[in-house]
């Protein structure tokens, strides 16, 4: 039972993570209809920016996970202006050869510029607690709460804001929402932006317990894409809750199957969700 | 509008072409290019230099980087009256065969290589195809400790470096049944190496007697969180765990095990450095890695010349930010790249590959008195004598490193290894492995 | 015939150029590279008829070149097989995998269509890395034979140990390929494919089953992607799951979309051009992936329909420009 428990932590702390990467994923899908590949790469970008705002200039975590956000919003809406919007009127796959081309741009960058190795952001909470029984550092918590806070404040930021609004109505219809004068390009901006500063976030709530690398975005990324398929095509509450399913899925078919092939279970999972009902958990239409 | 946002995006873009043409240095090949009155005789390099590997392939580069420059810096050298220098080519393969075999043609058509080295197995294996073709042979200086690969590819071009694993399963494996451990859990990479490894680590550790309470695997390249593993693995309640993969993972697999509460010993795969995990941990690295056995880290080594290797090392790569600490690839590498140049020498060619190739046994043995690792000869199959080395921490300190010599036939041969050993690095602990493994 | 050949006498130059090429003693690295783009290009082409002809984003693609080369290379290696015999039996597993994979995930669509799939490929590699009794796991397959030597009635044989003769088998299944898609997409088939990519809907109502439309043409195109693959097993010699990682979909796509979805010689352009292009990076050093980035933003921004369409419309607009002059007519308004 305690193993149990322990696993079940294990998973919601890996589900924290892919829900505020898949949530941007979503977003950027529901307003753009394009997806976002090169999402994981922002995420790795957040955790350098953090990393060297903590070890150059001293900043202490939580203001450097701030200004990380911040710097990743702006970065977004930049990266949205100059790529994806030139190519608002072009196919799908056309958005995906540009996605890969900022994922390469990014990646590479980065290890030329930092080096291939990984760094370390010291951990501001390195003690371990115990709950009924199982080990939980810190960080994780906090991972885990800071998360949940994230979401919140995400879901009152779209159902009680006026812009908030605006996003929703070009979610769900764009040329609509055009008509009755939202200014489409800004909202899509600000979507790209907002799911940015998300994915900085997670980077940077994680960052302490693992390590900074080029690559650490790449297979995330594809977890992201799992879920917002799998919670359904621009789903927010779909998106929220199918990041922990994926993090439960791998915690307890890891732990309990087979390790080497917890990562199909994940995967194999989507396939099977989908044999079922082609449209994921939450999707309404056809994409 | 459309048009305005197209010249928006050209406009970084051309500023940023602009500023990487005249910023970076062409780097990837020309290392040096002094204009020399000398021949130029080029050591070719295909390994990872971006992507999950990179760093371990650049540790790589920079051990022949280094070691040509040393040569050249010492005159190069010297064929017939003729001198030769140097130059290393080397070009990134980020781990893909597909993109080793295309560097493999560049490295023999545009600069002429002879030698190349190449440091991860499966892009090894696609070379061991084509480096015997009449007119285009060159020798494969391959970085891999897969034991017994060498015999299951015979090649007569290939030279093998680093010790086969072998010697460092069975002699951790020694050690952890020397510190009464019996349950043993394992978690390691699933890439290649994790998993030979860690097979062949159960197979002598249940020989000896131990039992495998866990066999699990992780993605140290790829994944950064295993407590999944980890909570299984201690659920089995093992007095140790085998972990390893590449240096990062192994650090956050020995973290995450402590968090979740393993009060157990580890022993690592030999892929995963110590100093660097230790290095990575910080100030309760100690506590963490405590009873921990481990190849030992380079500035542990018995070798005198150690302490001068890494100082220039650290200044030439570490302070560049080329490196994060010296480490054994480096010095084998460094330590292969002047066994080819002297056996260039010996065998007074710098272009009959086979000549070069039986020349390598005869300049052999080369010792850590002189280089900062030791090759003692090398086998009928290619596989060059590399001394292993282990050390365990105990109660918050290195204990001394263990040597393994694999290669002695007999017990006289090993007598008079260790014999040799301890008069010429005074405290030696020398084991002996036999391999390849008697059936 | 006459009038053929004058249509398409600039293929037939093309074709020629191909053939003649070896003779003019390129270096390896050249052939090596053109051998390897053959097999590209046969993947691509692959790619082509279920992504730019049927529009439906196939991500496991170079999932199926991974099973292809893996299916050769075992056996050839375990079975002893020969690759003559291997290659088709390759081919015909794809095809088959592709059936069984399809059934389900072709009731998807679009977006849901692309991430299952591309979900299919990371289940294929992280099978080909682990499943160690059949692929070798993660140490790989080594030692693939070379195809045994085609006997001649009065040469003697063709062997294939140079990398002539290997251009030239590639070559020649590079035309297969082309020819099976030229007929394919010029059919009744092929129009149906293209009716289900203009509007699926429509495409059903006028009575076009498209659901085993989507199914044949993901078959086809997995056929071709186990061809590429039992080529690139018998270029390389020795395979390791990473040929069957999701970075070679990509590389395909990238090839595809540059090169000119929807056309028959895009995708061969593109599987010449963009390795090329990586090639010639090498020389800037280690930004060569940056600008590599760039380049693809920028020619995607500026060629969404690759270098095909550019091509195409710089060809209209001279012809256009000469038809103008020999009416005699002036268009003020062009310019």
């Amino acid at each position: 039972m305690e193993l149990f428990f322990q696993q079940t932590i294990n998973g919601i702390m890996l589900g924290s993570t892919y829900v505020l990467v898949a949530l941007g994923v979503t977003m950027i899908y529901g307003i753009m209809r394009l997806p976002s590949f090169a999402h994981g790469h922002f995420y790795m970008l957040g955790a350098y920016i953090t990393f060297f705002l903590i070890t150059l200039y001293n900043f202490s975590y939580w203001p450097a996970l701030i200004l990380s956000m911040v710097v990743l919003f702006f970065i977004g809406g930049l990266v949205e202006r100059i790529v994806f919007r030139p190519l608002r009127e072009q196919s799908q796959i056309s958005n995906f050869i540009a996605a890969i081309g900022i994922l390469l741009f990014i990646e590479h960058m980065v290890t030329v510029i930092w080096g291939p190795h990984s760094h370390r952001i010291p951990n501001p909470y390195p003690e371990h607690i115990y709950l009924f029984g199982a080990s939980v550092s810190q960080q994780r918590l906090i991972v885990i709460l800071a998360a949940v806070v994230l979401i919140a404040l995400l879901q009152l930021f779209i159902k009680k804001t006026v812009i908030g609004f605006t996003m929703e109505a070009t979610a769900q219809d764009r040329e609509g929402a055009a008509l009755v004068g939202i200014n489409v390009n800004r909202v899509s901006s600000l979507t790209f932006s907002i799911a940015c500063a998300l994915a900085a976030a997670a980077a940077s709530l994680v960052a302490p317990i693992f390590v900074i690398v080029p690559g650490m975005g790449s297979l995330l990324v594809m977890k992201a894409m799992v879920i917002f398929i799998l919670g359904g095509l621009g789903s927010i509450p779909g998106a929220i809750i199918g990041g922990y399913i994926l993090g439960l899925i791998e915690a307890l078919g890891g732990g309990y199957i087979s390790s080497e092939y917890k990562d199909v279970f994940a995967f194999g999972a989507l396939i099977l969700i989908l044999a079922i009902k082609p449209t994921g958990i939450f999707g309404k239409g056809a994409a | 509008m459309k048009r305005f946002s197209k010249n928006l995006l050209l406009l970084p873009a051309c500023l940023l072409a602009a500023v990487m043409a005249a910023g970076c240095p062409p780097a990837e090949q020309e290392e040096e290019e002094e204009v020399a009155p000398a021949g130029e005789v080029v050591i070719g390099y295909s390994g990872p230099l971006s992507g999950p590997a990179a760093e371990y392939g650049q540790d790589g580069l920079n051990g022949i980087i280094m070691a040509v420059e040393d040569i050249n810096a010492a005159g190069g050298i010297v064929i017939n009256g003729q001198v030769y220098n140097l130059r290393v080519a080397y070009y990134d393969d980020m781990a893909d065969p597909t993109v080793t075999m295309t560097n493999v043609d560049r490295l023999l058509d545009r600069d002429g290589a002879i030698a190349i080295f190449n440091m991860v197995y499966t892009c090894t294996l696609p070379m061991l195809e084509i480096n015997r073709e009449a007119g285009r042979e060159f020798l494969i200086m391959a970085y891999t400790s897969v034991p017994l690969v060498e015999y299951q590819h015979a090649n007569e071009l290939a030279v093998w470096l680093p010790p086969p694993f072998l010697g460092y399963v069975e002699t951790k494996a020694r050690k952890a049944m020397e510190q009464g451990w019996r349950r043993c859990a394992i978690v390691v990479d699933s890439g290649a190496y994790g998993q030979a490894w860690s097979r062949t680590f159960a197979q002598y550790w249940q020989a000896m007697g131990g039992t495998i309470t866990y066999d699990g695997k992780g993605s140290y390249y790829a994944d950064t969180d295993f407590s999944t593993q980890i909570t299984a693995a201690m659920a089995t309640n093992p007095e140790f765990m085998l972990i390893g993969g590449p240096s990062k993972g192994t650090m956050l697999v020995a973290e995450q095990a402590r968090e979740l509460g393993f009060e157990g010993g580890f022993v690592f795969l030999d892929q995963a450095k110590i100093d660097w995990v230790a290095a990575a941990l910080g100030e309760n690295a100690m506590e963490i890695l405590d009873n921990t056995i481990a190849v030992v880290a380079v500035e542990h080594s018995i070798y005198p010349t150690i302490p001068e290797f890494t100082q220039r090392y650290n200044e030439r790569f570490v302070e560049q930010g080329k490196a994060t600490i010296v480490t054994w690839e480096a010095a084998i590498q460094y330590t292969s790249t002047y066994i080819l140049a002297k056996a260039m020498e010996a065998a007074g060619s710098v272009d009959d590959i086979f000549a070069i190739r039986a020349a390598i046994n005869g300049v052999l043995p080369v010792y850590g008195t002189e280089f900062p690792y030791e090759f003692h000869g090398i086998t009928d199959a290619g596989r060059l004598h590399a001394v292993g080395s282990i050390a365990m921490i105990q109660d918050g300190a290195y204990q001394p490193p263990i040597t393994i010599y694999w290669w002695p036939q007999n017990q006289a041969e090993f007598d008079e290894l260790s014999a040799w050993a301890k008069e010429t690095y005074g405290e030696v602990i020398p084991v002996w492995v036999q391999y390849p493994p008697p059936r | 015939m006459h009038e053929y050949l004058r249509k398409k006498w600039f293929y037939f130059l093309l074709l020629l150029l191909a053939l003649v090429f070896p003779l003019f003693g390129p270096s390896r690295l050249i052939f090596t590279m053109l051998i390897l783009s053959g097999i590209w290009s046969i993947a691509t082409l692959g790619l082509n008829l279920i992504l730019g002809y049927t529009g439906q984003a196939s991500l496991a693609h170079g999932a199926f070149f991974g099973i292809g080369a893996y299916a050769v290379g075992i056996m050839t290696t375990r079975l002893g097989l020969s690759f003559w015999i291997a290659l088709p039996l390759a081919s015909f597993l794809c095809a088959a995998i592709g059936f069984l994979i399809g059934l389900p995930t072709l009731r998807t669509k679009g977006a849901y269509f692309a991430i299952s799939t591309l979900a299919f490929g990371i289940i294929v590699f992280i099978i080909a890395g682990n499943w160690s009794d059949l692929t070798g796991g993660h140490m790989g397959l080594p030692a693939i034979p070379r195809p045994n030597p085609i006997p001649l009635p009065l040469a003697g044989e063709i062997s294939f140990t140079s990398p002539a003769a290997r251009y030239y088998l590639v070559l020649f299944f590079l035309l297969l390929t082309l020819w099976v898609m030229h007929r394919v997409v010029f059919s009744l088939q092929g129009y149906s494919f293209m009716a289900i990519r203009n509007n699926e809907n429509l495409a059903e109502a006028v009575g076009i089953n498209t659901f085993r439309n989507k199914l044949l043409s993901f078959m086809v195109a997995n056929f071709f992607a186990g061809l590429a693959g039992g080529l690139y097993a018998m270029q390389l010699g020795a395979l390791s799951p990473f040929i069957t990682h999701h970075v070679l979909t990509f590389n395909l796509i990238i090839y595809l979309i540059l090169g000119g979805v929807a056309t028959l010689a895009g995708p061969i352009i593109g599987a010449i051009t963009v390795p090329f292009i990586v090639d010639a990076l090498f020389a800037i050093g280690p930004y060569r992936m940056v600008i590599f980035g760039v380049l693809l933003i920028v020619s995607i921004i500026y060629f969404p329909r690759g270098l095909m369409g550019g091509l195409t419309s710089l060809w209209n607009r001279t012809a256009d420009y000469y038809r103008h002059r020999k009416d005699g007519v002036r268009h003020a308004a062009e310019s």
